[in-house]
């Protein structure tokens, strides 16, 4: 299983204290960081767990358990792979996929209506406003096919299961597994292409 | 192998692995998955496609819609998870502030509720430790499972167990009501600390609303009665890691129990359910 920790060097010692940033801080013991990088990154946590349980109680323990995990990898956090908002994210989907299979659980399953068609269109959003890697991915989004994109937006952004997806979108279930894989391979391809992401150059 | 097999089986993998990044994979897949991540290559895709998916969450996150109440986490919930915060970074020895070394780590997943003291007759506790020291002899054998699917927590547990120079550590036993499944796992409890974990492998998942788990502590020398350990729930089917939250202090216990009792707990326990018991040795 691939971890963090073995992905990344940590490059805190030649930091300039100055400039660390807040997981940074939090890695190297500055624990005042702790309430800024919650009320920074907690909504968006919050966000996150709620497309991914099936109740607000199981929505706060997911984000207690990945608020620890965040805490423990601070100290292999390095701005030079991934913008911290991306890292949390990452971390964040990576707990609440394992939770949600340790659980056994469905992906939300719930009949789509029209404020979940509605709202698989992307919100207007300036570029500029998001970080790095979600500046890419908005531009990139836009290069898919319309059914990759709402097959990816309804499977990322709003958890649901390809059983969903498909009977949504009434096109076959392999179809939408397909859609929604090859649509992200595409999606980092695209990133790669322009430079955005340089995971890819670094070894353990 | 031709090189248009070779594609197509390098697009198969990346595949694979855009289905780990998304959470859509089977079991049958996840096994495949976790085989090629044995390599640095792949690891390093898997890195990128997660970026890609948290790149997209990000996309459509709270940040870049209008502002809903629903979307902001709560405020009670941000008091729990820096409350977590400081009792993780006190057991963090490299990362610890040494002037906070002195709470006791016990708020992680806590149990549910606080109870007062039991009036049940020591006694009857010491009868169920005679019984549950005859039944440790029978289980000379315990299978220990891998932790892959424990909770943060976990983690607590751990450096409990590698920084306590106290550490009592004892087996789950049958108790006089025995669950219908083979349910393993063990109490960790530093005395010092005042803070331990319970692990369960197999315990059966319970219905809060109906019922939820209860720990005591039976600890003679310091109270006839046993000490709550607090309510808790468990919600997943394989192994997960309890921290007690005893509600007294612990001077030497004597040994473990769990009862299945009402939502919320009990005062004074019956012990008509007593699935559980764990002996000091």
């Amino acid at each position: 299983m691939s971890t963090v920790s073995a992905t990344f060097p940590d490059k805190r010692s030649t930091a300039d204290p100055e400039s660390l940033s807040l997981l940074e801080r939090i890695g190297s013991g500055d624990h005042d960081a702790v309430s800024e990088c919650i009320a920074r990154y907690g909504d968006l946590v919050w966000h996150l767990a709620l497309k991914f349980t099936d109740t607000t109680a199981d929505a706060e323990d997911a984000v207690q358990d990945i608020f620890l995990e965040i805490w423990q990898k601070s100290k292999v956090f390095d701005r030079s792979l991934a913008s911290e908002q991306t890292f949390i994210a990452m971390l964040a989907r990576r707990r609440l996929i394992d939770r949600r299979r340790r659980m056994h659980s469905a992906v939300t399953t719930v009949a789509i209506d029209g404020e979940v068609s509605e709202s698989t269109q992307p919100p207007a959003v300036d570029a500029v406003e998001l970080c790095e890697e979600a500046a890419k991915a908005a531009i990139c989004m836009e290069k898919l096919s319309s059914v990759q994109r709402t097959v990816l937006t309804m499977s990322i952004h709003h958890g649901h299961s390809h059983n969903t997806i498909a009977n949504f979108l009434k096109i076959p279930l392999g179809t939408v597994k397909s859609f929604a894989r090859r649509g992200l391979l595409q999606l980092r391809d695209c990133m790669n292409r322009n430079h955005l992401t340089h995971a890819g150059t670094r070894s353990s | 192998m031709t090189s248009t097999g070779t594609e197509n089986e390098l697009q198969s993998r990346l595949e694979l692995l855009a289905g780990k990044a998304i959470g859509d994979l089977t079991h049958e897949e996840h096994v495949l998955v976790d085989e090629l991540l044995g390599e640095q290559r792949w690891q390093t895709e898997l890195w990128q496609l997660e970026v890609a998916a948290a790149a997209i969450a990000i996309r459509y996150g709270p940040s870049n819609l209008p502002a809903k109440p629903l979307d902001q986490l709560p405020k009670n919930l941000q008091k729990i998870i820096e409350n977590d915060a400081r009792t993780f970074f006190e057991s963090q020895p490299d990362l610890a502030d040494p002037t906070a070394r002195n709470s006791v780590v016990s708020t992680l997943s806590a149990p549910l509720d606080s109870k007062k003291r039991s009036n049940v007759p020591i006694r009857e506790w010491l009868a169920w430790i005679a019984c549950a020291a005859s039944l440790l002899l029978a289980m000379a054998m315990w299978n220990q499972r891998s932790e892959s699917v424990t909770l943060s927590v976990a983690k607590q547990r751990e450096l409990l167990l590698e920084s306590a120079d106290d550490l009592i550590r004892t087996k789950w036993i049958a108790g006089k009501t025995p669950f219908p499944t083979t349910v393993t796992g063990d109490v960790v409890w530093s005395p010092k600390g005042q803070s331990g974990f319970m692990r369960f492998d197999g315990m059966p998942i319970n219905d809060p609303s109906v019922e939820q788990y209860q720990l005591w502590i039976i600890d003679p020398s310091r109270d006839k009665n046993p000490i709550d350990g607090g309510v808790f729930d468990v919600k997943d089917s394989g192994e997960v890691v309890i921290p007690i939250n005893a509600k007294l202090a612990v001077a030497k216990p004597a040994a473990f129990a769990i009862t299945i009792e009402q939502p919320g707990g009990v005062v004074v326990s019956d012990q008509s359910r007593l699935p559980l018991l764990a002996a000091v040795p």
